[in-house]
């Protein structure tokens, strides 16, 4: 292709979104529901040219390329925006386009009748921009603007339905605990740009290297500066102890929720750690951080997803774990792996959440416990469902099982046993919660009056779309190590391909996993050969710290809000004793004392005040004369001034 | 020899801008205060061209600055005229003790 | 070193300077001090071209050029008409200065002292620049349109605000 030709091309992606918020968000009145067409025709054209861009770096034809322009200039430094084009932002670009395209697809349906449906299209789009815009940067100050963007679509896309309480705190609650973890970030950037004087990712990566070599910064500083940076990851991608927004974020329409919550604004967090892999891998110590959180989080997640009722919760709880995971790759090195996993979790994940729409919209309600038997009435929903849940647990053939290998060979091979265990746990739990939420959902009997029907075509379609995706994206990648070849850190450690040794023990054990936990949830779900009820029963308390989510919420209740609620309470005590006492009290004295002062008033005081103003009276008519009104008067008073002020120079020259 | 020519030069536009001074603080007439404005003027004017000859500076600014000050002064003409002649409508008179609205 | 020798050194175009200064005083005393305006106005016109000689003298031809048009030819007329229309109450009976003459002779006086002694304290050292090859002129219109080629807009916008100002304020009708 034409080289100048690419420049239009990059920039028309996030730009055609940005056209149809635009649209729907001044015209969306007189458009009404065609607003849900202006959205998809504009990310339908992004999506191909994403599509053509990646499929030509994958082929090769294409290269990376980069295009910058001064948009500040401080002098000696200035600050460059631009945007880029390598594997990692096409392969992003895919992602989030595709996922988009289908969200908004499926919206078409689920958000039907809404009062607010051009503007869910306008938002919706305006998040896309914004992601878009996030993969696309090449420098980390257009990341950081459209990472505040992103949080900013996802606070008013969360609260969406503003009118019903829980979701406009959960928006709230969204934006304020990912704001947390901005901070650290932001701080962490103004650190990076004082030691290195740029925001350019290509030069950092160089400079990093380069400034390492001749000792002119620390190991240390780059430690510190790397956690900073992580702690955005922390609070945009769920990880502990940040992520106790996203399983409240559900409130939400759940389109929202697949795109946001599972696809795109999620993986953020994670694709800024992979773009800024260069600072980790010379920050052995902020490289630690990161494995150790993730890992953490990720069997963390899960444990609280075994015993969740709400569909969305459970998926949720399963979306930190697996971001976790994610997070968990590349903190031992495994870049590719956990990008990989990224990608075809994306895919299955946004499946699952959709899926579930199709359930909620079908069943009208959210409560695993009230559903059953519904995969007889939802045929396509519960076939594409399952594929989800296969791919998710890492059964051979689907995506999830690709990727998680890669990961869990990633960690494996770091020499890092501890961490592979943690993943090689959660890969159990992960396959038993998800398929105890298959049965529990689509197979019995119906345990309530449920008039459940399949859900309009425009959502079965994105669901049969994205059940393929799930079947086949694994396998096309790991086809030929074409992902490894777009997605590739050169200083990556023997994360994959070389060492097979322990392949196969991994892979063994993946599938044992998996196959372990599907079994599981089977006899105790479907068979019910084992009560779960009973079990509950006999781990009381680990069933109660688990479906309270192990007191988080109540711990930051205790922690945070409490003191900051206690000492409102506190100074309104102190208002209300202390101050109003003051001056209820000062009132009563100054009753007193007026009364005394009366008399001393009328003598003393009425006769000063009286001079007073008489004095007052005969100055204003004495000082009146210079007000004359004559304009020159006053000009030969100025330039009395000016004679004046000369002369003082002069004297005191 | 040069000094005193300079010099006198400086004397000559203090003298000239005084008398502008004297006359915007003793005309009644609004008209002749504009007129003494415009000595006061170009009296800056000879300063800064006798500058631009005797003191060394840079390629002709101080032909520059007059050229900016004598546009100013004729903008400044024109209107200050039109609003000499609009209060004379309102007025019947352009002398400016008459114009005392801001009088106690 | 009789006075002849000492003449004789002084540069013409002192000379002729000090000619012009006189005229220029002269004008410009009279300017602020006649009673009728339309006199006044016509030794402003003397004034303002004794300038542009002082101008001419100082080899700022252009600018002598400018003063004439502008001043002479723009403001006067200006000024003279400004005169004529207000004529009606114009009267060389009336007094044309007013009661704070006296001050005002006073303060300038003391300016006068007090400036003329800053002036001459200042030490600044004038030596007189030989001309510009092709005199400034070019000089100056390389820089009205390179350098201050910004001021050089803006004072044309000023000049057309003026002059719409001009019209807005006269042309309003009385009620």
């Amino acid at each position: 292709m034409v080289e100048n030709m690419k420049l239009p091309l990059l920039i028309l992606i996030p730009l055609l979104p940005l056209l149809a918020f635009v649209i729907n968000i001044f015209f969306g009145k007189k458009i009404g529901t065609k607003a849900a067409y202006v959205s998809l025709t504009a990310i339908s054209v992004s999506f191909v040219i994403s599509l053509y861009l990646f499929f030509g770096l994958i082929a090769g034809v294409e290269k990376t390329v980069e295009y910058t322009f001064e948009w500040l200039n401080f002098g000696s430094t200035g600050v460059k925006l631009g945007i880029m084009l390598d594997g990692l932002t096409a392969v992003m670009l895919v992602v989030v386009t595709t996922v988009s395209l289908l969200v908004k697809l499926y919206s078409i349906g689920y958000m039907h009748g809404d009062p607010r449906y051009s503007r869910f299209y306008a938002y919706l789009s305006m998040f896309t921009v914004a992601m878009l815009g996030l993969v696309l940067a090449n420098n980390f100050l257009l990341l950081f603007i459209s990472w505040e963007l992103v949080g900013l679509f996802s606070y008013l896309l969360i609260g969406f339905w503003y009118e019903k309480k829980s979701a406009s705190d959960a928006g709230k609650k969204a934006f304020i605990t990912t704001k947390v973890g901005d901070l650290g970030f932001f701080a962490g950037l103004l650190l990076l740009f004082t030691v290195f004087g740029t925001f350019n990712f290509t030069e950092l990566g160089q400079l990093v290297i380069a400034r390492l070599a001749s000792g002119s910064v620390s190991v240390g500083m780059l430690n510190l500066i790397g956690i900073l940076i992580f702690c955005g990851a922390v609070g945009k991608s769920a990880q502990f102890p940040l992520h106790v927004w996203l399983p409240d974020a559900m409130e939400g329409p759940t389109p929202v929720s697949a795109l946001i919550h599972a696809a795109t604004m999620v993986a953020a967090g994670v694709y800024l750690v992979a773009r800024t892999f260069f600072i980790y891998v010379e920050a052995p110590i902020a490289m630690s951080v990161v494995a150790y959180t993730g890992a953490f989080t990720a069997i963390f997640a899960a444990s609280m997803a075994l015993v969740a009722y709400d569909i969305k919760r459970v998926l949720a709880f399963s979306t930190v774990s697996q971001l976790g995971y994610m997070v968990m790759a590349l903190g031992v090195g495994g870049y590719t792996a956990g990008m990989f996993h990224l990608t075809t979790h994306a895919f299955f994940k946004a499946l699952l959440f959709l899926g579930a729409g199709s359930v909620i919209h079908g069943s009208g309600t959210q409560d695993i416990r009230e559903m059953g038997g519904l995969g007889k009435k939802m045929k396509i929903t519960m076939v594409t469902f399952l594929i989800a849940c296969l791919s998710i647990s890492g059964v051979p053939g689907f995506s999830g099982y690709f990727s998680k290998e890669e990961v869990l060979s990633a960690a494996y091979n770091s020499g890092n046993l501890f961490i592979y265990w943690i993943g090689t746990v959660t890969a159990f739990m992960t396959a038993f919660y998800m398929f105890r939420l298959f049965f529990m959902t689509f197979t019995g009997k119906p345990r309530t009056e449920i008039h459940a029907h399949e859900s309009p075509k425009t959502m079965t379609v994105p669901l049969m779309v994205l059940a393929v995706l799930s079947i086949v994206a694994g396998g096309l990648f790991v086809m030929g190590h074409s992902f490894e070849k777009l997605v590739y850190f050169g200083a990556e450690g023997a994360g994959e391909g070389g060492a097979e040794a322990g392949s196969h023990f991994v892979r063994n054990m993946s599938i044992t996993a998996a196959v372990l936990g599907i079994t599981l949830a089977f006899f105790m779900y479907y068979l019910k050969k084992v009560s779960p009820e009973y079990l509950a029963l006999k781990l009381a308390p680990v069933h109660k710290l688990l479906s309270n989510r192990y007191y988080i919420d109540e711990l930051y209740e205790i922690i945070f809000i409490k003191p900051a609620k206690g000492l409102g309470n506190f100074l309104f005590k102190f208002d209300q004793k202390v101050v109003d006492g003051a001056v209820n009290g000062s009132g009563f004295m100054t009753v007193l004392m007026s009364k005394l002062q009366n008399l001393f008033d009328k003598v003393i005081v009425d006769g000063a005040v009286n001079g007073a103003g008489w004095i007052a009276n005969k100055g204003g008519e004495l000082l009146k004369q210079l007000q004359t009104g004559l304009v020159q008067n006053y000009i030969l008073i100025a330039v009395s001034g000016l004679f004046i002020i000369v002369l003082i120079r002069i004297i005191f020259r | 020899m040069n000094n005193l020519y300079f010099y006198t030069i400086l004397i000559v536009s203090l003298v000239l801008f005084l008398i502008g001074i004297y006359g915007v603080l003793t005309r009644r007439n609004a008209i002749g205060i504009l007129m003494s404005i415009e000595i006061m003027f170009n009296s800056a004017n000879i300063n800064l061209v006798a500058f631009n000859k005797f003191l060394h500076l840079e390629a002709s600014i101080g032909i520059i600055f007059p050229i900016f000050i004598i546009t100013l002064a004729a903008a400044e003409t024109a209107v200050g005229l039109a609003l000499i002649l609009s209060i004379y409508r309102k007025l019947k008179s352009v002398y400016v003790e008459k114009m005392d609205l801001l009088k106690w | 070193m009789d006075l002849l020798s000492i003449i004789s050194k002084v540069p013409v175009t002192y000379l002729i300077f000090l000619v012009f200064a006189v005229i220029a005083i002269a004008a410009a005393f009279l300017v602020v001090s006649v009673k009728s305006v339309m006199h006044a106005a016509l030794f402003l016109a003397v004034f303002l071209l004794s300038v542009a000689a002082m101008f001419f003298i100082f080899d700022a031809d252009f600018l002598g050029i400018v003063q004439i048009l502008l001043y002479v030819g723009g403001v006067i007329v200006l000024i003279l008409f400004a005169v004529m229309l207000t004529a009606r109450v114009q009267s060389h009976l009336l007094q044309q200065t007013n009661e704070q003459k006296f001050m005002a002779m006073f303060v300038c006086g003391l300016l006068f002292i007090m400036l003329s002694y800053v002036i001459l304290t200042s030490g600044l050292q004038g030596f007189e620049k030989s001309v510009l090859q092709g005199g400034v002129t070019r000089d100056v219109g390389r820089l009205l349109l390179t350098v201050y080629v910004l001021p050089f807009e803006v004072a044309s916008v000023v000049l057309l605000a003026a002059l719409i100002g001009a019209m807005a304020i006269v042309g309003k009708k009385d009620e």
